[in-house]
């Protein structure tokens, strides 16, 4: 087993070696273009986080007074469910308020401690039938007793939605392509690999090689590719992951409802890893065809 | 060993190569297949080796039916055919040792065994004392018994050779010849493909002769021309 390990590793090497320069373009064009997935996965998770409200639907947040009393409350809840223009709403109470709070000012920990439910207000979360009803709902509640303020996200925010679903678009497919050509220098490089090894490969088949024995390398030649570049795809989303969070980090920022998660660049990273992976294995499973059959 | 049942070949564009040919041959025979070129010898080794298929009729090889191998189970059938080329087919880059070296490695053998089984090999073709040479320093017929060893070291039942003399001259070929002889005293199956009538004369063995892919003559212990005219 350890002999079989250590030859194998060595033929790797050897090959990736002799085709230093197909291995090295091999390499960074899968390291830019899974850097470019996964970058654009990560703006996508940290626009979502930013839009959720506006993404469900949310137009109108009815701000409570804080000290507004349950039959205020009550009597706006009856109000919103007889309204022909509200389409759905949800209530968010001060537990609610307060962890909402302690996740917009996480990076300020002095705020967060300060701050006990009490002190928030409660909130309905309205959607209305249609957009143009957001206005009037908005003019009805406003007037109401209890009610403190009622907000309609900013305009901004949409136009940024639809900018970066525009962005999103473009950059997945210019991801696509440049995996595509990844794809198919990897090819090229275990083809190259191949050739360069033919008269070892012909040996081998003569002798009785078992077919696993002979792709085994150029597959491996090919994982390796797929790793190296997937590393430091992972590497450059790591260093976005820092950066979103230092360049948007301020607490009354237009931004500041953006933001990454650990769980989302971890998870960006695993997809980015897996791809890499897969882009080395079909690329390799491909460049070998002509060998599957002895 | 070795069966041959009515085996026809006919290559695309209706090439016939081989014509309802039988041919059986005993554990340990030395035989010699011989005919003008193009009278199916190649033919006949490659569907040994099934590098290529019958068009009909069955092939037995060591006691197994390979006219309808899967091919996951070819390298089984390579590592019981043992083969030797004109043109030797060795790795140029690789020393003497690691030729022969690198047949037992690419199977899977571990190391231990190949430290202890190739230098014997080495010697059974006397080339014990080249182990850190290059092919391209050795001449044809040392490069040819490295290609034996090779061939040899796995143990094979059965040694093909096409034309392993071809490129040789006569002191060279009787030196492969007495390495393929001792190999066959030693219990494997030899088929030799040849051009070569002296060696044929010479060792009064086995003679197949194929002419336009039919067996034309089938004698215990022939000559390369029939009844030593030629």
């Amino acid at each position: 087993m350890w002999a079989r390990f250590k030859y194998f590793s060595r033929e790797t090497v050897i090959s990736l070696r002799r085709n230093l320069l197909m291995t090295i373009a091999g390499v960074i064009t899968v390291a830019v273009s899974l850097a470019l997935f996964g970058g654009i996965l990560l703006l996508s998770r940290w626009v979502d986080h930013g839009t959720e409200r506006i993404k469900g639907g949310v137009r109108l947040e009815v701000f409570m007074n804080v000290d507004a009393t349950d039959g205020q409350i009550s009597d706006i809840r009856a109000s919103l469910e007889s309204d022909q223009d509200v389409k759905s709403f949800r209530f968010f109470d001060k537990q609610d308020a307060l962890s909402e709070f302690k996740r917009i000012f996480r990076k300020d920990p002095d705020l967060v401690k300060n701050i006990t439910a009490d002190a928030l207000p409660t909130s309905f979360r309205v959607i209305p039938t249609t957009a143009e009803k957001t206005n009037s709902i908005q003019n009805r509640f406003q007037v109401q007793p209890g009610v403190d303020d009622v907000a309609t996200p900013e305009e901004a925010l949409r136009g940024l939605l639809d900018a970066t679903n525009t962005a999103r678009i473009i950059f997945i497919g210019l991801s696509l392509i440049l995996l595509l050509s990844s794809l198919f220098l990897i090819v090229n490089t275990i083809r190259l690999a191949t050739f360069a090894r033919r008269r070892e490969i012909e040996v081998m088949k003569l002798v009785g090689a078992s077919n696993w024995f002979i792709r085994i390398p150029f597959m491996l030649e090919g994982l390796v590719q797929g790793l190296i570049g997937a590393g430091l795809a992972v590497g450059v989303v790591a260093v976005l992951k820092v950066g979103f969070d230092r360049w948007f980090s301020s607490p009354t920022g237009f931004f500041r409802e953006f933001y990454l998660t650990t769980g989302d660049a971890v998870s960006v990273a695993l997809y980015v890893f897996a791809l890499g992976v897969i882009i080395g294995l079909i690329g390799s499973t491909i460049g070998l065809r002509r060998f599957l059959r002895v | 060993m070795l069966r041959f049942e009515n085996v026809e070949k006919t290559y695309k564009g209706d090439i016939v190569a081989l014509q309802d040919v039988s041919v059986n041959v005993n554990k340990g025979e030395f035989i010699f297949l011989v005919g003008p070129s193009g009278s199916g010898k190649s033919t006949f080794l490659k569907l040994l080796l099934h590098e290529e298929q019958p068009t009909s009729g069955r092939i037995i090889v060591a006691g197994r039916d390979i006219t309808r191998l899967s091919h996951w189970k070819l390298p089984q059938l390579r590592r019981n055919v043992g083969t030797i080329f004109q043109d030797f087919k060795l790795l140029p880059t690789r020393t003497v040792y690691e030729n022969v070296a690198f047949a037992m490695e690419v199977i899977g053998r571990p190391k231990h065994v190949i430290q202890a089984q190739v230098p014997q090999v080495l010697e059974l073709v006397g080339l014990e004392d080249k182990n850190e040479r290059f092919p391209a320093e050795l001449s044809g017929g040392e490069q040819q018994r490295v290609s034996i060893a090779r061939a040899f070291v796995n143990r094979p039942l059965i040694l093909l050779a096409d034309e392993p003399t071809g490129n040789l001259d006569p002191a060279n070929t009787v030196g492969v010849m007495r390495i393929l002889d001792r190999i066959n005293r030693a219990g494997t199956t030899v088929c030799m493909a040849t051009h070569n009538g002296r060696i044929v004369d010479a060792m009064r063995r086995r003679v197949v002769e194929l002419d336009h892919g039919r067996v034309v003559r089938d004698e215990a212990s022939g000559l390369y021309g029939e009844g030593g005219e030629q």
